[in-house]
């Protein structure tokens, strides 16, 4: 009704009144009498107005504010409801007139007085008839069905509807191509929409002639056209809206989510608007359902008129109004906009504010509530509301109705102890908290002080400590307040980091729950402390307990939107917890579920990156997908749902240590089997950011630097600065996270680019960034890596290493580089071959020579038994023949198939010569006992050998006896039932148990920092797990491993320990490792030398040759052998230590005595494992799985069948793996693939495939 | 059809935004001067927070949408988005309460940086019916607004006492500036303004945050 208009100075009614009773109008207008005209309509036919119309039509008000009015003519009428009505007369009824609107004129003194403009003339009745037609036009189009009448709801208009469909047809099609345009482009678009399509409905003359008609006909159309095409077009256009404004609407969001707690008190909303808030409410979360603007205007129009709806149903006595000024308006959007959850405000406010084109009279208004909504939603993006939030939270905190009286009552001690405790805890008044905690054993030193002795029993002592027990002015941290709350909660709340220490210290329980089965690590994760999540999971908070609405701690921090805080649980999920990426809530939401739904783009990719299912569905049976609002997380959605995912899932072959990536399909269909916790552990180690390696390596690939930067995190500032360069497996930090004095340049120099990724990150084929560097045959890279730490001797899962690949892509001067940075020239692949080797075969003698510059050893063989010399002679490289030759070779050697070099020179006589020449006059030693065959030993474990050989059997038996005993003994027994792959479960276990290392950590940086979280954690465990002081303290980091060998003794333990330690110490030098072996020795008998073990070995194998049914492991053993001296002459490396004893539990299942040796090797692990990261433990293990495969094929090949024949076999292996077999003709092709998936014999290295394949040639020649 | 032809230079839709500390009776002054309306309980909402009031000067037809704003002082960054594109201010302050005058100062200063002299001011001293506790002196108020072109007047609420003038006269100098706008600038509505503004107040914020 407030619609109509129409200008009162055209009204011929009102014109009549002016011009022809002056004196009527003079009189009224200066004593400020009320005006009614007649609308235009209603009085344009009449022919002309008497006196009696126009005194009828002026009225004045009896009295000031009240209803009743007295026209000039002395009738009596009522103004109210809207309404004019004048008042029953004996002739006439009451007869009621809408009031249109009213206009406010002045007179001639400035002087205000009302016009009414009502809707037909008071004395007449004959109009009423035709107002009621008119009445039915100028109503706004209410609904859907309404606009569609107005529109096409006249005879012909189906064929405007036609028209119009298909213009929005065709434009719905075009539209998906306005996708990441800008803005404005999308509101033009739909502007000329909205414009061709007023053209095409105005075309129809119908609709035309009743435009033109009147102003709000015209308005009727414009709304009827919007709400058409709007209703049309919404779906797209909204989402390309929401998209284009998706990150100010996670960033609303982000702030909504942080203040949900807000109440309207700390809003200063008045108490008289609360209840009205609820409906208001109601009405507000519908507002997406509205699809055009106008309805959403009017969604929140109603909103409005539902707030200051006056409270009747109570007091309806007292009908007042609720005033509802800005002041009260703007609070209460504000906590309307936060309690209504829905996730995409600015996407309607833009939407209402740019894509309302029908522009009517009330528009003034509606303008008015948007600026409201905009202004609220600044606001609340400001921070102001969490500020506001926070300072409300501290006020009903302290329970204190009156704050100012607060402090002076609990200064002068009155007040509830417990109040000003959490209130010190609150501020992080880290004295006094202390000071009160401490007091209980204060006073007990107290009052045993005043005893007569601490035993006396007597009145005046027994009433003193009665005195101290009741004691109720002390706190303990297990003081809870009336929410539950303990002061852990409460410096959690507030992240007051520094007391969480202090108060774990002092037995605060860390997983305590208050009322809401909030613990510290919800309301740490809730409100985004990042730093106190991290030390409460230190503590071993537990991040799987759900609050009562079964969020999981990472809900919480999803829901509020605390990025780092996601990243840092997601992390620790790595680390040590089992936290379930995927749990859901009571209403089936998961983690990913309420990141989707508040737009958090960032956290959705994180989540999915750490395998959060994005297909899992609520309660509402909705995905991620379907609750998303911003395309952009739909995107990222779709993306990893039709994804070919990685998953690391283990195979079922019997060696433990395999894993196989398999490429999972369609992820939605089917739900995974729930992980084992093992499984699980294993599966996030070798999935380290796999998608963003990629991305690194194909930088590396690409050679473009500032990416690589990129994806490692380093700024260009950094670049300036000299980074030592310090190979990691030297370091070992206190904990990964560890900040203190010591580690934090070693933290700062390998640390975690762009999602975790840093300069030692390891792929499921264990490259790093240097190998792919090295691969690519990139020195800048190579040279850069190096200087910014990356591990020169990192082993790919094949012990393939920087320099291994240099030499075979014979890149020498990155080579040089990795020798000068300390690269260990000995190291064997997985086939046995060293660097020397492949320059070797490869002829590059000027790699040869920087090799053995720098102490590489010539005579060291591969898993063939080919020394470096065998392959040069094989490939015909005279030069380096000459080269080996002249370092003096061993030119006698005889490799597994018991050839010479010589012999397998025969394509080239001239290599032959040379070598003949070489050839002192014995033939090679034979070992005839065991059927040894020493090959190039060095002198002094040749010795060692022929010493042992001498030893008469009496040693031996003692030597065995000493086994034997050591073997009954308790300590040992229980760890000759592991099999295989109970060590491989084991290693597991360690590697845990690694990562919950921090055990160990905290005791090394105990004095640097009190503050930091690892000298607390210390503090703690002595204090108050009392349980702890039962284990060794030596023992206390092999908590995890301890947990497997419960039967062994503290002094077993010790002993690994210090083997350990002296292994660390070491590193490299022989002597000590056969210091190492000696302490082995002492650790079976006691009494033996450093040689026995190697007795010892021999032993084994003059047992096993004896035996029969084993003689097909015969040749293995002689190499093992053999290995084991190269062990105990070369420096070892890594692999060099590892691999022997690796090798000792081949034959351990079979001999029982060797079973004793293979108890140990599980020690040496635990120093391996305790050093390398665990997936060198992977790579080892898988490692020693395929030597054994590899091993056992051969051997019974040789047992079986001629030595001619043997390449038949290794021909017929080929075959079976064509893919195998093309490796040399495109070696490097294999190696960027590395197929891990793939079978364990064509796991076999493809150094040792070449090697096996040159050998074949002559061999067949021969 | 009528209004609309002969509309032209008559009909005028003006903003006017409501600036002022709290309790300085902003929303009292604002529903005095819309209580004579008629009153009717299901055509408006209860809410003083928006209003419109139609005045016809002299011929001359004037919309009136009186935009209130919060008075929090919490709330004050989020004055651009409300006086933006507005025609006309009215500041008001309590004459009782020194500091509610500071206020109206403070909103003057930015008012005059941001939309320059596109906008009218007008400043009312409140609550003229406690002139027993007045603690702004008249002379230096009215000085005050003559300084920064405003007008300004005493009123009360309480007693209706200068607030139909206040409109009437703020009305006035809009309708004034309207014209001489229209004048200088042949093409110029309050649509153009909203374009440009558009961009504006979001950076004003960003700047005004910092500031």
């Amino acid at each position: 009704m407030d619609r109509y208009d129409e200008d009162i100075y055209d009204n011929p009614f009102f014109v009549t009144l002016t011009t022809k009773f002056t004196d009527v109008y003079e009189e009224a207008t200066s004593k400020r009498w009320t005006l009614c005209v007649p609308k235009y309509a209603s009085v344009v036919k009449e022919p002309s107005f008497s006196r009696e119309d126009i005194t009828e039509h002026v009225v004045l008000q009896l009295q000031d504010g009240g209803e009743e009015f007295k026209s000039f003519s002395n009738k009596k009428l009522t103004i109210s409801n809207g309404n004019v009505n004048v008042l029953p007369t004996d002739t006439e009824p009451t007869k009621t007139v809408p009031i249109l609107f009213e206009e406010i004129f002045y007179n001639n003194n400035n002087e205000s007085f009302r016009v009414l403009c009502i809707n037909c003339l008071l004395n007449r009745s004959g109009v009423e008839s035709g107002s009621d037609q008119k009445e039915k036009i100028t109503k706004r189009p209410a609904s859907f069905d309404d606009c569609k009448e107005i529109l096409f709801g006249h005879p012909g208009g189906k064929k405007t509807e036609d028209t119009l469909s298909r213009l929005l047809e065709s434009f719905s099609l075009s539209y998906t191509r306005l996708r990441g345009e800008s803005f404005r482009s999308l509101v033009d678009a739909a502007n000329a929409q909205f414009t061709k399509s007023m053209q095409t409905v105005l075309k129809d003359t119908n609709v035309r002639r009743s435009a033109q008609h009147s102003q709000s006909d015209m308005d009727n159309l414009k709304v009827a056209v919007e709400t058409y095409i709007m209703h049309a077009l919404h779906r797209h256009l909204f989402q390309t809206l929401t998209a284009c404004v998706s990150s100010a609407d996670s960033e609303v969001n982000k702030m909504v989510r942080n203040s949900t707690e807000v109440k309207p008190r700390d809003l200063g909303i008045r108490s008289e608007f609360v209840r009205n808030i609820v409906s208001a409410k109601k009405e507000l979360v519908r507002i997406n359902k509205f699809s055009t603007p106008m309805g959403r205007l009017s969604c929140l129009k109603r909103v409005v008129t539902n707030l200051s709806k006056p409270l009747s149903q109570n007091n309806g006595e007292t009908n007042d109004p609720l005033i509802m000024s800005t002041d009260d308006f703007l609070p209460i959007l504000i906590l309307l906009v936060v309690k209504s959850e829905i996730p995409n405000w600015t996407a309607n406010l833009m939407y209402m504010k740019y894509f309302h084109f029908s522009k009517t009279s009330e528009d003034d208004e509606y303008a008015f509530y948007l600026t409201t909504v905009e202004a609220a939603l600044q606001h609340i993006r400001s921070g102001c509301l969490k500020e506001e939030a926070i300072k409300a939270y501290r006020i009903t905190e302290s329970e204190f109705p009156d704050q100012k009286t607060v402090v002076g009552r609990q200064l002068s001690g009155g007040t509830s102890i417990v109040d000003k405790f959490f209130q010190y805890v609150q501020y992080g008044d880290e004295t006094a908290v202390t000071q009160m905690l401490r007091r209980p054993r204060d006073s007990q030193d107290q009052v045993s002080l005043k005893l007569c002795h601490p035993l006396c029993s007597c009145d005046k002592c027994a009433k003193l400590t009665a005195q101290h027990r009741t004691d109720v002015n002390l706190v303990t941290a297990y003081t809870r307040d009336d929410r539950g709350y303990t002061a852990l909660h409460i410096a959690s709340l507030n992240g007051q980091a520094h007391l969480i220490d202090l108060l774990i210290k002092n037995g605060a329980l860390v997983n305590a729950s208050d009322y809401l089965s909030y613990t510290p690590l919800h309301l740490a994760c809730q409100k985004g402390h990042q730093n106190i999540i991290l030390l409460l999971v230190h503590f071993n908070a537990d991040c799987t307990q759900t609050d009562g609405e079964g969020n999981t701690p990472l809900h919480l921090c999803v829901d509020s939107g605390h990025e780092d805080c996601v990243k840092a649980m997601v992390f620790l999920e790595q680390a040590k917890t089992k936290l379930d990426i995927n749990a859901q809530n009571v209403r089936g939401d998961t983690a990913i579920h309420l990141a989707a739904k508040w737009g958090y783009e960032n956290i959705v990719s994180i989540l999915l990156e750490n395998d959060a299912q994005p297909s899992l569905r609520n309660r509402k049976k909705q995905t991620p997908f379907n609750i998303a609002q911003s395309s952009k997380v739909q995107e990222l959605l779709k993306m990893a749902a039709s994804m070919p995912k990685l998953e690391v899932s283990r195979s079922k072959s019997k060696s433990m240590s395999e894993y196989a990536i398999v490429t999972k399909k369609d992820v939605a269909l089917e739900a995974p089997p729930p992980p084992t916790p093992i499984t699980h552990i294993v599966a996030s180690l070798d999935q380290v950011e796999n998608r963003q390696l990629e991305k690194l390596y194909n930088s590396i690939n690409d050679g473009d630097l500032p990416m690589v930067k990129f994806h490692l995190g380093w700024s260009d500032l950094e670049e300036d600065e000299d980074f030592e360069a310090s190979p990691m497996s030297s370091v070992e930090l206190c904990h990964p996270l560890c900040q203190c004095d010591k580690c934090r340049p070693i933290q700062k120099m390998s640390s975690s680019g762009r999602n975790g990724i840093n300069i030692n990150t390891r792929d499921a084929s264990g490259y790093t960034p240097l190998l792919r560097a090295v691969l690519c045959g990139n020195l800048e890279f190579v040279q850069l890596f190096l200087q910014r730490g990356a591990n020169v001797n990192c082993q790919t899962i094949k012990h393939i290493t920087p320099l291994h690949l240099a030499c075979f892509l014979g890149e020498n001067k990155i080579a040089k580089i990795l020798v000068k940075n300390g690269a260990q020239t000995d190291v064997r692949d997985q086939a046995g071959d060293t660097p020397v080797h492949i320059c070797c075969g490869k002829g590059n003698i000027a790699l040869l020579d920087l090799l053995v510059e720098n102490s590489a050893d010539v005579n060291l063989t591969n898993l063939r038994g080919n020394t470096p010399l065998h392959l040069a002679a094989v490939n015909e490289k005279l030069n380096v023949v000459k080269r080996l030759v002249s370092l003096g070779t061993n030119v006698t050697a005889v490799n597994m198939d018991n050839l010479t070099p010589v012999q397998l020179a025969v394509k080239n006589p001239e290599i032959q010569a040379i070598l003949a020449k070489c050839i002192p006059k014995q033939s090679p030693v034979k070992e005839d006992q065991s059927g040894l065959q020493i090959q190039n030993s060095p002198v002094s474990i040749h010795d060692l050998f022929s010493a042992f050989e001498a030893k008469d059997l009496s040693i031996l038996n003692t030597l065995n006896h000493a086994i034997r005993e050591f073997d009954a003994r308790t300590s040992l027994k229980t760890t000759t039932v592991r099999d295989a792959s109970e060590k491989a479960v084991t290693i597991l276990r360690q590697q845990h148990s690694i990562k919950k290392f921090d055990l160990r950590g905290l005791k090394h940086v105990q004095s640097l920092d009190k503050s930091d979280p690892l000298h607390i954690y210390r503090l703690s465990v002595s204090e108050m797990n009392p349980d702890s002081e039962n284990q060794d303290p030596q023992g206390a980091c092999y908590n995890g491993a301890d947990d497997e060998n419960h039967g062994v003794p503290d002094a077993c333990n010790k002993r690994v320990v210090g083997e350990n330690h002296c292994f660390e110490g070491a590193c490299g030098k022989r002597a000590e490792v056969e210091d190492v072996l000696g302490k082995k020795e002492t650790a079976l008998d006691g009494s033996s030398q450093v040689k026995n073990i190697s007795i010892q070995r021999k032993q084994e194998n003059s047992i096993l040759d004896t035996n029969e049914s084993v003689l097909e492991i015969t040749n293995e053993d002689v190499f093992d052998s053999c290995t084991e001296k190269e062990v105990l002459r070369g420096p070892p490396g890594h692999s060099a230590t590892r691999t022997p004893l690796e090798k000792l539990v081949t034959p351990a299942d079979k001999s029982p005595v060797v079973k004793d040796m293979s108890d140990l090797t599980p020690a040496v692990d635990n120093h391996e494992g305790n050093k390398q990261t665990n997936a060198v433990l992977m790579g080892l293990n898988s490692n020693s799985s395929v030597t054994q495969t590899t091993v056992s094929s051969s051997s019974v090949a040789q047992s079986t069948v001629p030595s001619s024949s043997v390449t038949q076999t290794t021909e017929s292996e080929q075959s079976q793996i064509p893919g195998e077999s093309e490796v040399n003709d495109s070696v490097s092709s294999c190696l960027i693939e590395e197929d891990v998936s793939s079978e364990p014999e064509s796991d076999g290295d493809i150094f040792e495939e070449m090697e096996k394949n040159k050998l074949k040639s002559p061999q067949l020649a021969s | 059809m009528a209004g609309a032809s002969s509309g032209g230079g008559r009909n005028y839709s003006f903003k006017v935004v409501l600036l002022g500390e709290g309790c300085v009776g902003k929303t009292s002054l604002v529903l005095r001067y819309i209580e004579n309306k008629f009153n009717d309980k299901h055509l408006t909402t209860l809410q003083a927070s928006f209003l419109n009031k139609k005045l016809n000067i002299g011929g001359k037809r004037v919309n009136l949408s009186i935009w209130d704003t919060a008075g929090q002082e919490r709330f004050h960054a989020l004055g651009p988005i409300y006086y933006r594109d507005s025609n006309g201010a009215l500041l008001v302050y309590d004459i009782t309460d020194e500091d509610s005058f500071q206020k109206v100062k403070n909103w003057v200063k930015e008012l005059r940086r941001m939309l320059g002299n596109d906008i009218n001011l007008c400043i009312a001293g409140n609550k003229i019916d406690l002139e027993k506790e007045r603690h702004v002196s008249v002379a230096e108020a009215e000085a005050y607004a003559a300084s920064v072109g405003a007008q300004h007047f005493h009123t009360s609420a309480k007693l209706n006492k200068g607030i139909e003038e206040l409109f009437l006269d703020l009305s006035k100098a809009m309708i004034q500036r309207a014209g001489e706008d229209s004048q200088k600038n042949s093409k110029s509505n309050r649509k153009s303004v909203l374009v440009v503004d558009d961009d504006e107040p979001q950076q004003q914020s960003g700047g005004g945050c910092c500031g």
